[in-house]
Parts: C-alpha cells; structure tokens; sequence
C-alpha cells in the first residue's frame, strides 16, 4: 500500500505584536448603530439591512419589508439574506441559499422516509416533505389500473424508508408540500450508487436531468433539488419498483419518448478521448461493454464516478451551476489529477482557473436552461 | 374510508441526509473491500485536507483552529502559576475543558443516535491522552519543585461535529501547545521554602515547548477488513466499527477506544495487532507532517 495522502496546510495569522489587542468596546457600538440606519451601498444585503432609504411609492416583494418610521418616512428592509433586484417598482432580495422550492415538472431525487397508508411521504428537502401517493406509481407488474386495498397492503414492499426515488413534481398541494409521480419508466427506485447534495439554486430546470456518460458507463441525475445521483450504468436507470433491469430497459425503449434523445450525451471514441479516456487503457472499453457478471461497478467506473463527484462538489462550492455541460468542462480539465486530488484545495483551485473560461463563456451562450 | 390525513410532513427537524439505505451501504463498502476505492476517489488512509491556523486569538498564549472535512475544532492555550499536588511535586497541572456552539450540541431527537462523539466522550479521550497517560510531558511544566508550577489549561470548542472532531481536536490541541509560548521566570527565593516568581518585562522573553512527543489521535472505522481513516459521514453510517488510537513518534499507543457501529459484525480481536499497526505507523506519518510544517511556519 503506498503511502497515505496527508496534506496539511497551515496559516499563521499571528500578528507581529504578540501582546494582546483590546477591541474598544465604543468602537464597536458606535460603528454598529452608525450602519444600522444608513443604507448600505454593498452587494449583500443582511436581514435587518436598509435596502431602500426612502422606500415611498416602491413595493416589498420577496425578501423585504417596509417599515414606517417615527417620523412618517418609509423604509424598506432586507429579511434574508441576499442580494437586491429591481423590477420596475418591486424591489426583491433574491436570498444567497435557500431550500429548494418545487415547481411542477422539476425532476428530484428523494429519500422515502415514512410509509402511509396511502402514500409515501418523501423527503426532496424543500420546506416540507413531499408526497408520493399510491395512485402516482406504476405498478411492478406494468398494468394500468386502480390501485387496491391488496396494494395498500404490499406498499413497503414497493418501497420503503430509506430508499431513494427519482420522480416527479406533478403538482403543488394547496398547503404548500409536494405532490410527485413516478409515472414513466424512468422514474423509481435507485440502487447501486452514490447520493450527493448541492445547493438547490445551482441545479437548474431545463432538459438533461438524465445524463449519460455511456464510454465510462456512469449515469447522473440531476435533480433540481440538489440531489445528484450518480451511478454506474450497469445497472441500467433506476429499478422501477421491482422490475428487473432487462425487462425495464425493454419497456424503456418501448416507450415512446420525445425527450430521450436529448436526455443521452452520445460520444463516439473520439469524444471519448476528449473526456479523458485513453485509446490504449483497456478499462474503458471493459466498462463499456457490460457484463452482468462483474461486481456492480469496476475501478474505473469507480475513478469516474470519484472524478465527476469532486467536479460537481468543486462546481458546488465556486458557485457554478450544475448540468451536463459545466461537469464536463471540469471533467475535462482535471484530466490530469487524480480524482482523490481534487480534494485539495491548491488542485480544484487550479483547475478551475483553468476551465473558468470555458465555464463562463458557456453560460453567456445561455446553454444554462431556465 | 379515504383517509387522507397526512402526518403534517414538516420537514423542519431534517437532517441533511437522514440515513442511507442497505444499497447504497453495500456500494460504498463493496468499492472498498473490492478495490480499497472510496467513493471521493481517497485510499483508505487518506486524509482530507487538514488546515491548521495559528494564533487565531490574540489573548490566549497559544491557539489553532483545525479545520478536516467537515469538523471544526479550536483549542486554545492558557496559563497559570499554581502550586503543585502534593504527589506529584515536580509536575505540572494540565485541565481540558471541551464545549461545543449551539448547533452542534442541539440534539432534535432523543430517540435518534446522535452521529459521531458527545462533548463528554471528546473530553474523557481528549483527558486520558494528554493528562493522564503522560501525552504531553508535565515535569516540563514544573518552575520550583513543591511550590510553584504551569497550570496549562486547554479550551477545546468544537464549530462544527464532523466525522473526525478526534482527529482534529488532538491536532489542535498540538498545534496550540506549540504555538504556545511560556515567559521566562526569575524566581526569588524567600524564607520558609516560600518563592516568588518575577515575569520579565520583555514579550518577546518566552520559551516554547518541544511537541515533537505530543501525541496524536486517529479515529479509524472498519469496514469489511479494510481499515479507514477521515471517514465520510456515509462511510461512518457503513461502518462496522470504530476505534480512537493515540499514537506519538516512538509508536507508543496511548488510548484504544471500541465503540461498535450499530452494525451486528463487530470489531474481531485478530486485526487487532494490524490495526495498532496501522494507526501507530498513520499517527507518526501525522506526526512528523505536522512537525515539519509547523517548524517552518
């Protein structure tokens, strides 16, 4: 075994002057009352800032409020924390982090955390839990029709706490949770993967939530609620409930489905190249021809699902939205790490500066669906 | 007959991932048996990033703030003049005190199994390594034998309870004592065996302890028969069993903690020998990572 990756960096923030430092207590209140009125000119806005001095004939919209002062003048503050944006007379505070809030037709991943009676309460991390109810799946067995007492009965069988599902949204209930469906092949159960979170703002609705790398045979999905499987392809999809792979995989393809063509990246060996694969390493082309005898993912579909899950938490944390084409870019500009290099700071810094170009001039192309 | 009463799905107390399921456990853990591969791509023995900040507070006479994955640990040193036990006349008194912030000591269910170590159990650990097995050396701490010692007190605040809050409250805890820095007494002898010690005036009149001795603490999980160090709070949810190792430079096992992992197949004594193997072998690879570093910040 070689020797453990240890990296330790240290900052002395020592000051030259070893003796202590008394903070002048009037200091710091006579600067806190001082910024606490004026407004301030500054990108962030804390809740409690003054985001409009004199807020008359302006509107509070999400974020911010109005409050009347003694003197009959009106001011507009800031209740979370965010950044302003201005449309026409409604000022906004668009908030830096918030939890994900669902819309209808949003494909999300989540983890089942009680079984009811009639449905499945399913946690997609928004506010409150989602639903899943009974009538919103398709049964194991394919056929269509009104779900029974008998299948209330068997519902842990279908699934139970803890399992992850991909859906979704099919619509919003009128007390604010969520209402999904798993009605389509490609939606239900998910085995055999890794689960990681981001946050919700960066995984953006629009088309290619289901992507496939088939060279490297790892498979995402990128949920909109920042819950992004990834998965070795081998196991094909998601396991419907109980249906076995095969038998899934030919009802998928039955299935008639617009959107399919654009849910797969298609790479030929030149493509591939350009990902990363080398043509003389033998892993990829053992990873793409599958068989199921082999254990659920080899090495090197491991290495690829460790390099695309440091891309993605790199993406996550320099505040770059999330999709197929972002995760590629990284993917392809870390080529020269290891994937547990990555992890360093000094690495996922380099690389992306040197993918930054890339990133940005991609969304300027408006590639970043909304 | 409908009845449509949902249990309220508040989703307030929610956890950022609640527990994960028997699949997704047997991913994780056939990646490692299989390949010694986990899922960020690390080795077995890998760390995460370590960052180590040095004299974070101006008032105390040495403190580090440790960041490793998700923990965050700072431990600060102070001291004091005090008399000595009546025992141990030539020895220095060290106190540990441990306190977490609000978030991470609030506990949302009394039910659930609170992830990774209490307060108490960091400091019991935290107590049996550098008190009272000697971790760090107290005679050094001794100014006039049977009268006048250090009394070197330890703040250890956990920020954040990540998986290895061991790992890095014991780096922390080094880091402090070397950045710690004890001024030069005179001592003026008086009558009746009383002394008094005189502080010079000059702040930059101080010596500074040699903690190349000081011990570290690596909290490694078993999974399968593969033994992990800085796990992910997935791997830990996998794991079979955990153990807390000290280990200092001259390999010296100083504390062994079992816990079991709320799995049925515990911790068999016959890895026993690889496991202090291991971790004394990771400890002192620490060690002297650290020491270089730390002599040339």
């Amino acid at each position: 075994m070689d020797l453990p990756q240890i990296n330790i960096e240290i900052v002395a923030v020592r000051t030259p002057d070893s003796g202590g430092r008394d903070v002048e207590m009037e200091d710091v209140q006579h600067g806190h009352a001082k910024g606490r009125r004026a407004p301030r000119n500054q990108e962030v806005f804390i809740p409690g800032d003054v985001v409009m001095d004199n807020a008359e004939g302006w509107m509070d919209g999400h974020g911010s409020y109005c409050s009347v002062l003694p003197d009959k003048r009106v001011e507009m503050l800031a209740s979370v924390a965010g950044v302003r944006q201005i449309f026409t007379r409604v000022v906004v505070i668009n908030p830096l982090k918030s939890r994900y809030a669902g819309e209808i037709g949003d494909i999300v991943v989540g983890r089942i955390v009680q079984v009811g009676r009639k449905s499945w309460t399913v946690d997609v991390g928004a506010q409150r839990h989602a639903v899943l109810s009974l009538g919103a799946i398709n049964l194991p067995s394919g056929e269509l029709r009104r779900k029974t007492e008998e299948d209330i009965g068997f519902m842990r069988g279908y699934l139970k706490e803890g399992d992850l599902i991909s859906a979704e949204v099919q619509k919003q209930s009128g007390d604010g949770h969520l209402l999904l469906h798993t009605r389509s092949l490609r939606y239900g159960r998910l085995v055999h993967g890794m689960l990681l979170h981001v946050q919700p703002k960066l995984t953006k609705r629009g088309k290619g939530h289901f992507v496939s790398y088939e060279t490297f045979g790892v498979h995402l999905i990128i949920g909109v609620n920042g819950a992004i499987w990834i998965a070795p392809t081998q196991r094909q999809l998601n396991i419907p409930l109980g249906l076995d792979a095969g038998e899934q995989l030919r009802q998928a393809a039955e299935e008639d489905y617009p959107e399919e063509q654009e849910m797969y990246v298609c790479m030929t060996a030149e493509e591939a190249g350009k990902f990363g694969a080398k043509a003389d390493e033998q892993g990829y082309v053992v990873s793409a021809t599958r068989s199921t005898a082999t254990p659920i993912a080899t090495l090197e579909v491991r290495k690829c699902m460790a390099r695309i899950r440091n891309c993605i938490e790199i993406l996550n944390r320099e505040q770059v939205p999330i999709h197929r084409e972002t995760i590629r870019i990284l993917y392809d500009a870390s080529r020269k790490y290891e994937p547990k290099e990555l992890l360093q700071p000094a690495a996922a810094g380099e690389v992306f500066a040197a993918a930054r170009q890339d990133l940005w001039g991609d969304s300027a192309d408006g590639t970043v669906a909304d | 007959m409908a009845d449509w009463k949902l249990e309220e799905p508040e989703a307030e107390d929610r956890e950022d991932d609640a527990g994960i399921n028997e699949n997704e456990k047997k991913f994780l853990s056939d990646g490692i048996i299989d390949h010694d591969y986990r899922l960020d791509g690390r080795g077995p023995l890998d760390y995460r990033t370590v960052r180590i900040e040095l004299g974070v507070v101006s008032s105390a006479t040495g403190s580090a703030k440790v960041t490793l994955g998700s923990s965050s640990v700072l431990a600060t040193a102070k001291l004091s003049i005090r008399t000595p036990g009546k025992i141990t006349p030539d020895e220095g008194l060290i106190e540990i005190s441990v306190d977490s912030s609000l978030p991470t000591s609030r506990r949302d269910n009394d039910d659930e199994e609170d992830m990774g170590m209490s307060e108490d159990e960091v400091k019991q650990i935290l107590e049996s390594v550098y008190r009272e097995s000697g971790g760090i050396d107290k005679r050094r701490l001794c100014i006039v034998k049977g009268s006048k010692c250090w009394e070197l007190f330890f703040d250890v605040i956990i920020f954040e309870k990540g998986t290895s809050v061991m790992d890095a409250a014991s780096l922390a805890i080094k880091a402090a004592l070397f950045d710690a820095k004890f001024p030069n007494l005179t001592v003026l002898e008086e009558e009746f065996d009383q002394c008094e010690v005189e502080f010079t005036d000059d702040p930059f009149d101080f010596w500074q302890m040699d903690v190349t001795r000081v011990p570290t603490i690596a909290s490694l999980h078993k999974i399968g028969p593969v033994f992990l160090v800085d796990v992910t709070k997935e791997e830990m949810m996998t794991a079979d069993a955990s153990v807390v190792v000290a280990a200092d430079i001259n390999r010296t096992i100083y504390y062994q903690n079992t816990e079991c992992g709320g799995s049925e197949c515990g911790f068999e004594l016959n890895v026993l020998e690889e496991l202090v193997e291991t971790s004394s072998s990771l400890c002192q690879e620490i060690n002297s990572r650290l020491m270089k570093l730390l002599a040339s910040a």
